[in-house]
């Protein structure tokens, strides 16, 4: 059996089997009837065959599955390890972009804001989609107005925008 | 059929020739010399009297050919004899095929009733909006004759829509190029005639003539499309209509045939006597514009509408001296029309048709789902395998034997804006996803409808992609992928038409794409909010000529920036660095609905 079959083997009964705990068999269930670690778990066994020849250790702050999948992505370039230095890359920045929505620790949004000049220097993001990270994070870093807007300003320099905001009389 | 008054156009167009005297298959002069109209010896229509060796623009994407201009003998709707331009195409590559190398009097539409609107200057410029078509045939192997029709040589004015006149020079071009030296065209060559809209006219006149005016003439079969059949009809179809060019031009047209039923002098306020000069000195596209949903009744001395107009013996009797089905096809006959023609009303094709069948004609009747521009060039395949089986030596399947009542127009209503429709045209479209080097191709069942509103310059559509399965290798593993393309407000844009035909397109359209399970075979992941975090922004940018919009190479090609996906229990973070950020390379090819056959 290759290692393809067995993978899809050991994906299918992995699958099933976490239908069969909540009660459904796959092809019926929706989403709202697995907990996201039971979805991990199919998507693990779903990619239990891929191989990689990388031959760093899988970082701690990316999963196994992750780790897997980046790698074997990667294996397919020229260059594997700068590809995969990209995607890990992209894979800590939406991590930490998450993780910061979900605790808005100012440490996180410093982090991230000192991330993005890189990041559409790189080419990685646009300017505009940068600027509307910004004002997010600046939104929930910085409570008086007349400073956010100095700060927004600021950072937007970084990533090569310049605006001036002006106060409108009504 | 009853001839309007005999005209003197003889005598007019003596007036016009210049001291030289040309003898038969002579080599004319270059520049628009060319166009000055010699001492003529002969009288013999069809009979050449003189050419040069041409320089034809037709774009990429076309074989290899010699062109040739000439002037040659022809006829008047009154029987008078007069000399018309025009251009021979002949393709480099030897014939292969049986007999000899068939030949397709190709005849033009509108071009406009300047000079330098005529079809044989204006493919030497290359700026013919027409050449796409005139491309299938040469790309066929079959040779092309192109008529400009009286009126283009200089000082002259068109005899535009003079069904008779037209005919008779998409005819007689046939033995003129055969006494061309280098054209290897012989008389017994076999032809055929295609054209559409006025040149579907002129096509159809050719159909029910061909036997009694060029009795030798190796005819194999007639294809027209986008007919005016019957002129009260279309004419006041056009009046107050987006088309009202083509009645200003019609109305010069066949007053400049028929001087002694219409005298336009007398007929016109000051209003008409400067329309008619402005639309002398005018192509096709910029009178469009200019005239467009003007009404007759501006420019008559007393205001006289349309019909009034038509009270009149006189007028009457040369504009309904234009109305085809006197006659009867003598060789299969294609037609086609647009079902949203918005300038020729369809009804009055079908007629034609019923009439035809009535007479045992040969016919066969298509019917395309668009409107008059698109359907002129999405139906070139159509036609060419048409005109193939007709070379072939095929039989032509009859098509009068109908069971279902004549298809009802679909065009949007006349006297507003000009409007064309895309009505859920297929939507060929890919996706190049940058991180995972894979294509996504969208679902063949995709659509896009849009008014793309050109008086207004504006377009506003939508995308219609059913959810669909695709594959993608991701590591090394083979994994199926449910998407769905959900649309995010609607297609936008602005779009406009030259002067030369060239029409832009610049509008976008979001979409936010969709995750809806991941896994292998029947095996499924399934999500719930598994999409982009903000809809992805296609820019729809095409710039061509009009024609690619019916042959279908209008094609959208960009790329674009994915956002971040959310919403996949954990693993957006994951699917965000395989198929998120910028360089994702789109392309979407629009193409008409396909033509259904009315039997």
């Amino acid at each position: 059996m290759s290692d393809n079959r067995l993978a899809t083997l050991v994906f299918v009964l992995l699958l099933t089997g976490a239908c069969a705990a909540s009660g459904v068999k796959a092809e019926e269930s929706g989403a709202d009837a697995r907990t996201d670690a039971q979805i991990q778990s199919s998507f693990m066994a779903l990619f239990a065959g891929s191989q990689s020849d990388v031959a760093q250790p899988r970082p701690a702050d990316v999963s196994d599955v992750e780790w897997r999948v980046l790698t074997g992505v990667s294996a397919d370039d020229a260059d594997p390890e700068a590809r995969l230095a990209l995607l890990l890359d992209n894979l800590r920045f939406r991590k930490a972009l998450e993780a910061f929505r979900a605790t808005e620790t100012a440490e996180l949004g410093e982090q991230l804001l000192d991330a993005l000049p890189q990041r559409v220097e790189q080419g990685a993001m646009p300017a505009d989609r940068a600027q509307r990270l910004q004002m997010q994070i600046l939104s929930v870093l910085e409570a008086d107005p007349p400073l956010r807007r100095q700060r927004a300003q600021e950072e937007a320099r970084r990533i090569g925008v310049g605006f001036d905001i002006r106060k409108v009389n009504s | 059929m009853t001839h309007p008054k005999t005209f003197t156009g003889l005598a007019l167009t003596l007036a016009l020739i210049s001291p030289a005297v040309a003898l038969a298959a002579t080599e004319g002069p270059s520049g628009l010399d060319f166009y000055e109209v010699p001492a003529i010896s002969t009288t013999t229509h069809g009979d050449l009297i003189w050419y040069r060796e041409a320089t034809v623009d037709l774009g990429g994407g076309v074989a290899g050919f010699k062109a040739w201009n000439v002037m040659y003998r022809s006829t008047d709707s009154l029987g008078a004899q007069n000399a018309v331009t025009g251009t021979i195409l002949v393709p480099t590559a030897k014939w292969s095929g049986f007999g000899g190398r068939p030949v397709v009097s190709y005849a033009m539409g509108t071009h406009g009733l300047q000079q330098g609107c005529a079809p044989s200057l204006q493919m030497q410029a290359g700026t013919d909006y027409e050449t796409e078509n005139v491309k299938a045939v040469v790309n066929a192997g079959y040779a092309v004759l192109i008529t400009d029709y009286a009126g283009y040589t200089t000082g002259d004015v068109p005899t535009y829509l003079a069904g008779e006149s037209q005919a008779h020079a998409a005819l007689d071009i046939m033995r003129a190029a055969s006494q061309v030296p280098g054209t290897d065209i012989s008389e017994d060559d076999p032809v055929a005639i295609w054209g559409y809209s006025q040149g579907g006219q002129t096509a159809t006149w050719a159909a029910e003539l061909a036997e009694s005016y060029t009795p030798d003439l190796n005819l194999k079969g007639v294809a027209a499309g986008g007919v005016p059949a019957d002129f009260p009809v279309t004419a006041d179809y056009l009046d107050g209509s987006s088309g009202a060019s083509f009645l200003l031009g019609a109305v010069i047209g066949l007053a400049e045939q028929y001087p002694d039923n219409i005298d336009l002098d007398a007929l016109t306020n000051d209003a008409g006597k400067a329309a008619i000069e402005q639309g002398k000195n005018e192509c096709v596209f910029e009178a469009l514009f200019d005239f467009m949903n003007d009404s007759i009744e501006q420019y008559t001395a007393n205001g006289e509408t349309l019909d009034e107009m038509l009270e009149d013996e006189n007028v009457y009797e040369a504009v309904a001296a234009q109305n085809l089905g006197s006659g009867k096809p003598t060789v299969p006959l294609y037609q086609y029309h647009g079902q949203a023609d918005e300038f020729i009303p369809i009804s009055q094709h079908t007629d034609l048709k019923s009439e035809y069948c009535s007479r045992f004609a040969n016919v066969t009747f298509d019917v395309y789902p668009s409107e008059h521009i698109v359907t002129q060039f999405q139906a070139a395949p159509t036609v060419m395998d048409w005109l193939d089986d007709r070379f072939s030596g095929y039989p032509a399947l009859n098509g009068c034997l109908t069971f279902s009542p004549a298809p009802e127009s679909t065009a949007n209503p006349g006297g507003g804006d000009f409007v064309v429709t895309l009505d859920q045209w297929f939507l060929d479209g890919t996706m190049h996803l940058a991180t995972l080097d894979q294509d996504v191709v969208l679902p063949e069942e995709s659509t896009m409808t849009a008014d793309t509103n050109i008086t207004q310059e504006t377009m506003v559509g939508s995308l219609d992609v059913p959810d669909f399965q695709t594959s993608l290798r991701i590591a090394g593993i083979k994994t199926d992928v449910w998407l769905s393309i959900q649309q995010v407000g609607d297609i936008e844009g602005e779009v406009s038409l030259s002067d030369e035909g060239i029409l832009a397109i610049d509008g976008t359209v979001a979409a936010n794409v969709v995750i809806n399970a991941v896994g292998r075979g029947f095996a499924k992941i399934p999500f719930k909010h598994c999409k982009t975090e903000e809809p992805v922004v296609f820019d729809l940018d095409y710039a061509g000529p009009i024609s690619d919009l019916g042959s279908g190479q209008v094609t959208f090609i960009g790329d674009t920036y994915f956002p971040d996906i959310e919403g996949c229990a954990g693993l957006a973070s994951l699917f965000t660095a395989l198929m998120s950020g910028p360089g994702q390379e789109y392309s979407f090819r629009i193409e008409a609905p396909a033509p259904q056959q009315w039997k």
